[in-house]
């Protein structure tokens, strides 16, 4: 990777030439970012607006002119309702799911797909993870400007159209299965799109033409999602059923929330807020399953700030990302919050806030705060393997402080895994689900039939 | 928009200042007129593309290999691009395990992950409809205007996966 230097020998900021440094003390930094800290850190804030729409509205209307499909969160898919900021109800599937994977996650941090997977087992849910799926692209198109409102709309469709089909290969109906979004970057950016095209008829040509050429028209209409979930959505409305499977007492744990701004602050209409978390104030994803397991939730002063991440940042003008991470993030949640732990939802983020802290002993700047995702914190509660199915190994913040004080032995553990590692170059390793189910059409696939909880 | 009377403005922007937006959309959630500046920044990025403006060709040199990643195989990121020598700011743990990539890639209990060249197993005819969008919406005019180089590379990769999707549909047809 590059550090950005454009060829010249000069780092390539993106700031300016005629950006100086403020240096103002701590103290006058305070004074200077105060108002922001007061007026930013509240729903009122975002409920306080005008042009507020309903997208649904528009996607009832074109349905029923003729001219889409909607995907249905059916009674079949067990949905729960929750509500989003403006008191809507939103409709969260809870079974029958199909797993749009990440490829930040499933890249660096594999533990936490597979503890989500996990914790599905658990409970009996049923679900798909298959390899006819591309990443949203959003991460680029972020970061670099490549792509535009057309391929963004394309893939969404595209992705989205195959979850609905799925289910043929196992012999089951169209529309069985329901897209569940692991990356927060792909929730917000299919949000986004999705509202485009409700509200651009020129689009939904343009891309119809696209989707008929690759047979990804059901009878010859776009197929739109009624609704769009979030990972972090399912765990928040599971959270009861997650914590009835608890094995391990956290209430000694003080933990902080990193939200994602793609979650929340993209498409802020949709997301989910409840009156009995954080005041209703915040976002309720994480919070809930944190408070549901009994942790300690602790506030502090940059909850509201980005992580760092930058898309682009973080390949190329990485000491922004690290700074940020280091100073907004970690240095307030150790020194404020004191905390155990910070729990984040998205992939950018705890890839950033984890993998930032290391270089930050080069400034005196050791904190050495464990990060993990919801979902991997509920899987060690309920008694998950740290390593076999938590994938701790590849966190590069200090998990194992995390685990000791949760008491779990995790040098135990890790000796454990070590020894699975020889029967896995042996050829012989675990799988949460039959194999043969991941693929539904095209090289590799055989017809396999459903079978429960995703396996066995 | 306030600088309709200022193009040197605008295009000095261009130049630099809209590759600093970290897109957080934090300003979009404090306008309270419901703009959205991180957006606007988004189209101004591609305009700059779509121009072949310097300050796109010098922020994407670093991009390019993420850049033939996603686009040759949909997946923005691989494990095998996460090392020491890609990331040495992140320090020794990498992962705390010792073992060959391989070997730990094969030890996530998901099978589709089960990868070392791609974040997750994607299957063939997935990234060749993935191709298809990339030619019908643009996408390849923009990586020719800004790494001609990395273009050809792509170009190369997708005939070549396309052939091997017709050989498995001949076969398919033989049997």
């Amino acid at each position: 990777m590059s550090t950005g230097d454009n060829g010249n020998g000069e780092r390539f900021t993106g700031h300016g030439s005629e950006w100086r440094d403020a240096n103002l003390s701590p103290g006058e930094a305070k004074t200077a970012t105060a108002w922001v800290e007061q007026v930013i850190n509240k729903r009122s804030m975002e409920v306080n607006k005008d042009r507020v729409e309903d997208v649904r509205d528009a996607m009832w209307e074109l349905e029923k002119d003729g001219e889409i499909v909607v995907h249905r969160v059916g009674e079949e898919h067990n949905p729960r309702i929750a509500k989003t900021i403006y008191g809507w109800d939103k409709k969260v599937p809870t079974t029958q799911l199909w797993h749009h994977k990440s490829c930040g996650q499933c890249g660096n941090i594999p533990g936490y797909p597979a503890s989500l997977l996990w914790l599905m087992n658990e409970m009996d849910i049923k679900y798909l993870d298959e390899t006819d799926q591309t990443s949203c692209t959003a991460w680029n198109y972020h970061g670099s400007g490549i792509g535009n409102i057309h391929s963004l709309a394309a893939v969404f469709l595209r992705n989205f159209h195959q979850a609905y089909v799925s289910a043929r290969a196992q012999g089951l109906p169209g529309g069985y299965f329901y897209p569940l979004v692991h990356c927060g970057t792909s929730f917000g950016n299919y949000k986004e799109v999705r509202a485009y095209l409700l509200h651009s008829a020129e689009l939904r040509e343009s891309v119809k033409k696209i989707l008929g050429k690759l047979g990804r028209l059901v009878d010859g209409k776009l197929l739109i999602p009624e609704e769009i979930v979030h990972y972090s959505e399912w765990v928040h409305m599971m959270r009861s059923d997650i914590a009835a499977r608890q094995t391990i007492d956290v209430s000694n744990i003080r933990s902080t929330i990193h939200p994602a701004c793609h979650v929340y602050k993209m498409v802020p209409e949709d997301a989910i807020y409840d009156d009995n978390i954080l005041g209703g104030n915040r976002v309720a994803v994480s919070t809930g399953i944190m408070e549901a397991l009994g942790s300690q939730v602790i506030d502090y002063s940059t909850w509201y700030d980005c992580c760092g991440f930058g898309f682009r940042h973080i390949i190329s003008e990485r000491e922004f990302t690290r700074s940020f991470a280091i100073d907004r993030k970690i240095k307030v949640a150790v020194e404020e919050a004191q905390a155990d732990v910070m729990i984040g939802h998205d992939t950018g983020c705890i890839t950033t806030l984890d993998k930032n802290q290391w270089i930050g002993k080069a400034a005196g700047k050791d904190y050495s705060l464990p990060v993990l995702a919801d979902i991997q914190f509920a899987a060690l509660a309920c008694g998950a393997h740290p390593y076999k199915i938590v994938q701790s190994h590849w966190h590069a913040s200090a998990t194992e402080t995390l685990m000791e004080k949760m008491g779990i032995d995790w040098q135990a553990k890790k000796l454990e895994f070590e020894v699975y590692l020889k029967e896995v170059e042996a050829g012989k390793f675990e799988s949460l689900y039959d194999p043969r189910l991941a693929i539904t059409s095209g090289p590799g696939f055989e017809p396999v039939k459903q079978l429960p909880a995703g396996g066995e | 928009m306030l600088w309709t009377e200022n193009l040197e403005g605008i295009y000095d922007a261009m130049q630099e200042k809209i590759w600093a937006c970290a897109q957080c959309y934090t300003c979009a959630a404090r306008c309270p007129f419901d703009n959205s500046p991180g957006g606007l920044v988004m189209l101004m990025r591609e305009a700059a593309i779509k121009h072949g403006m310097e300050s796109a060709k010098n922020v994407l040199r670093p991009f390019s290999r993420v850049m033939l990643k996603l686009i040759s195989t949909g997946n923005q990121l691989s494990p095998d691009m996460i090392n020491a020598d890609g990331f040495p700011d992140w320090g020794p743990n990498i992962s705390k395990v010792d073992a060959p990539l391989k070997i730990l890639r094969q030890a996530i209990p998901i099978p589709t992950l089960n990868t070392t060249a791609t974040a997750w197993e994607v299957n063939l005819t997935t990234s060749v409809e993935l191709y298809t969008i990339w030619e019908e919406t643009g996408v390849l005019d923009q990586l020719e205007t800004i790494d001609e180089n990395l273009y050809d590379v792509i170009l190369d990769i997708m005939d070549e996966k396309r052939e091997d999707l017709e050989d498995w549909e001949d076969e398919q047809k033989d049997d």
